[in-house]
């Protein structure tokens, strides 16, 4: 089920929501249960082929976890750790990466094997990495869940289930124990609707208006020019950023309305000044989670700089392929690697870029890599970059020659035909850049909201719009024939 | 004063208001046939999606009839109520393929619980080509739409469909028919009326279109619409199986015998008639298909048309007399011979 669906919107949230507060007037316990059992229904509601599958983690590692906090010896416990994190990371590997693997297999050896063409279980990637997380947690000592029902809560309450935030035990779990939690919070209600709201737009309004350019650039990569070339790259990075953004919002606003702060993942990432201060404001919760369980783990910023910056590039090609199994993941995600070890390697000689300089250089950096990153191929990548950089011609659409009296030659125009409505994509592009490079973000306004009037009607008169583009109706085409 | 609760409030009111009146007005008028209700600021209906708009129809009304009849754009402007002796339901859509036809069949008598006793077929010449009916199409993605959780109540909140609620509400207060198609809410379809000399233009560009586009070299006979037929028939042994040739303005088909078709339509006639026995052929020069008035564009006949195609079909009379021949194995080839003789007449009286 998606959050920018009907379904979720006008029925499974109001159900959830009412349900959870009743049951709370008799019994805490079962209000959780039947939180439970709505995140599994959730969960199931696209494919329940994958539920068993949900379950099975979830029962393994809770096990793992309490003998982890149990057991004292040393070397048996480091044993069980190694066994659980194997246990998710095979799982993760084998319905993630097992094509991937063997297609490389077969290419470099020329070998035969077969591809299983396995449907990736939704939400797989997050709930492994949490339940890492956990494991080693107890093994340290710091995490000792012994209520299944708070843990099975942790790992599968809906709002973070499926795009998460990666959610840290340390984080949910007390809530979930908090009995104070159980009655309605006025504040947590009205800022929930609100964020919801604003996530429901910037997703429904924003990142599915930029799909649609977006995709049709990247669908015909081979014919793009200098124009076109920026046109697609700048629609995939805003679609990325209010799609994700968007559906994070949504998250947060959906746990609020049941007491439930999840942690901020989104923090106006394009104001970033360089690379590092992108990834502290992009999928923050994915940076800390490969921050301290990978990035220290390896030795962190303790160790001697060639292997501060080996541990860098370990970290992004993990983060690359957690991304997606395919190169051109692998090769976004080294790419992000390199350009950290370089911003490093800069401020430790003392270098500083003036803020603006530094602002556009991040954010050409991160705006020509999300090529890479919605690619789907190399040549598609490199068709598109291409075309950014002039090598397939610098041409103006006559359409803005006219309007702008340019005044230029027809050796310096085309005809634009990349959008039906060059005005519309200009004001998007344009509205786009102001929202996330000068305007406080959704968490900024969400902490800071004020419950006026006029904040409920800017808040509801989105909701009212967004909800209106769920269902899309086209018309048939041909329709006398 | 200004309090949490009071946002809650006003947004959950304003949220409610707003979507209940969209969906309000969406429900009044319901473009997308999931109700059925009728009243004089709905009875003009845009055509949006056929498919989806009649699978809509079929699945939520009481769907018992004992006729159906399916076919393309042509066969949409039969009046389902002129046919007499029979209680029909027109589940003609645009663009049809006969790779389609199973499909529409087996939906309606899942709808109906039980077989029909009579299914009529409309047939077009130039949608037998290879060409036209390369892919393997069914309505499958509309009945899972249909089939969908709260699909009538979902839709219903829906900016798109309140575009098209705000047009049929226009159209049907001013009572106008101004698409090339307006359904009411009897499921029949009405045509805008144009000057005489708009639809010469129109017929002009058709005959022109199908001669760059489906006659001559780019027309070859696809064998498998004879076995779709065949199949039909052994699907549903209990029911009468009707197909009809949907009648083209005389130029459009006098186009066909100049691009050298004229063998494929004898072929395909014949294909039909050793398939289900009979058809009823209306595709021929007579004194309908010669009128340019009957038609919009030469290949899409006005309603009125429709209405005399029901009645041959039905048996009723008034009916014009050369209109219509129902043909069988045994005259065939008379019929065949009869259609060449008009032809070559025609022709005749042209060098003449």
């Amino acid at each position: 089920m998606l959050f920018n669906s009907f379904e979720f919107i006008f029925v499974f949230l109001p159900v959830m929501f009412i349900g959870y507060y009743i049951l709370n007037r008799f019994n805490f316990s079962i209000a959780k249960v039947w939180l439970l059992c709505g995140s599994l229904f959730f969960y199931s509601w696209w494919n329940p082929i994958y539920l068993p599958l949900l379950l099975a983690s979830i029962f393994v590692n809770f096990f793992i976890g309490i003998w982890l906090t149990k057991i004292q010896v040393g070397i048996q416990k480091k044993a069980f750790l190694t066994l659980g994190i194997l246990f998710n990371v095979s799982l993760l590997g084998f319905f993630k990466y097992y094509d991937f693997l063997v297609e490389n297999l077969n290419y470099a050896f020329g070998a035969n094997f077969n591809v299983l063409h396995l449907i990736l279980p939704l939400a797989i990637s997050f709930f492994t990495f949490q339940q890492i997380a956990y494991l080693v947690d107890s093994y340290r000592g710091v995490a000792k869940e012994r209520n299944f029902l708070n843990y099975a809560l942790f790992v599968s309450f809906f709002p973070q289930l499926i795009a998460g935030p990666i959610v840290h035990h340390s984080i949910v779990m007390p809530q979930y124990m908090d009995s104070n939690n159980r009655k309605i919070h006025a504040e947590n209600i009205a800022k929930g609707l609100f964020i919801f709201s604003i996530g429901l737009f910037k997703k429904v309004a924003i990142a599915d208006t930029f799909a649609i350019w977006a995709t049709t650039g990247f669908g015909s990569a081979e014919t793009l020019t200098f124009f076109d070339g920026w046109v697609t790259s700048l629609s995939y990075t805003f679609q990325l950023y209010f799609d994700f953004s968007g559906y994070t919002d949504m998250a947060i606003g959906a746990a609020l309305l049941f007491n439930i702060k999840l942690p901020t993942n989104f923090y106006s990432p394009y104001k970033a000044v360089s690379i590092q201060d992108f990834w502290r404001r992009w999928h923050i919760t994915l940076t800390n989670f490969l921050t301290h369980y990978i990035y220290i783990p390896l030795g962190g910023s303790r160790v001697h700089a060639a292997r501060i910056y080996g541990n860098i590039l370990i970290v992004f090609f993990i983060s690359g392929l957690w991304h997606g199994a395919g190169w051109t993941f692998v090769v976004w995600g080294m790419l992000h690697g390199i350009a950290s070890v370089i911003h490093r390697f800069w401020s430790k000689a003392g270098f500083r870029l003036p803020t603006l300089l530094a602002w556009f250089v991040t954010f050409q950096f991160i705006n020509a890599t999300w090529v890479l990153f919605r690619a789907p191929d190399f040549t598609t990548a490199m068709q598109v970059l291409s075309a950014m950089v002039g090598l397939n011609g610098v041409q103006i659409p006559s359409i803005m020659n006219a309007r702008l009296g340019l005044g230029l030659s027809d050796e310096w125009l085309y005809t634009f035909t990349l959008m039906d409505d060059l005005i519309k994509l200009g004001l998007f592009l344009i509205g786009a850049f102001i929202i996330t490079v000068f305007l406080r973000n959704s968490n900024q306004l969400t902490e800071k909201l004020k419950p006026t009037p006029l904040h409920a009607l800017f808040a509801v008169g989105l909701f009212i719009y967004a909800a209106l583009q769920l269902q899309k109706i086209s018309e048939f085409l041909y329709f006398n024939f | 004063m200004v309090s949490y609760k009071s946002f809650i409030v006003t947004f959950l009111l304003v949220a409610g208001l707003g979507l209940g009146s969209f969906a309000g007005f969406n429900y009044w008028i319901d473009p997308m046939w999931t109700f059925g209700h009728a009243h004089e600021y709905n009875d003009v209906q845009a055509e949006i999606d056929e498919r989806q708009q009649k699978v809509n129809h079929i699945y939520y009304s009481d769907f018992d009839y004992d006729t159906l009849l399916i076919g393309s754009s042509r066969s949409t402007y039969i009046n389902q109520h002129s046919f007499t002796g029979m209680d029909v339901y027109n589940f003609s859509v645009s663009d049809l393929s006969f790779k389609e036809y199973k499909s529409l069949i087996d939906y309606a008598v899942r709808e109906k619980g039980s077989e029909f006793e009579r299914i009529i077929i409309g047939v077009d010449f130039f949608k037998s080509s290879l060409s036209q009916s390369k892919e393997d199409l069914n309505i499958d993605e509309y009945i899972e739409t249909v089939e969908e959780p709260f699909y009538r109540w979902k839709i219903l909140l829906s900016q798109d469909i309140y575009e098209y609620a705000k047009r049929n509400y226009e159209l049907s207060k001013a009572d106008e028919i101004v698409d090339l198609r307006n359904y009411n809410r009897e499921n029949v379809a009405l045509a805008k009326e144009f000057p005489r000399e708009v639809k010469i233009k129109q017929t002009e560009a058709k005959i022109a279109k199908f001669k760059r586009m489906f006659y001559g070299d780019k027309y070859e006979y696809n064998p498998e619409f004879k076995k779709v037929l065949q199949d039909i028939e052994a699907a549903y042994p209990e029911t009468e199986i009707l197909v009809y040739t949907t009648p083209t303005y005389e130029g459009l088909f006098n186009a066909l015998v100049e691009e050298g078709n004229f063998g494929d339509y004898e072929k395909w006639l014949e294909d039909i008639v050793e398939s289900t026995d009979t058809v009823y052929n209306f595709m021929y020069p007579n004194s309908v298909t010669e009128n340019i008035s009957n038609y919009f564009d030469g290949h899409h006949f006005y309603p009125h048309v429709g209405d005399d195609i029901a009645k041959k079909i039905s048996g009723a009379g008034g009916v014009p007399e050369d209109f219509g021949r129902k043909v069988t194995e045994d005259n065939f080839k008379e019929h065949i011979d009869w259609v060449r003789s008009k032809i070559d007449l025609k022709t005749e009286g042209v060098t003449q």
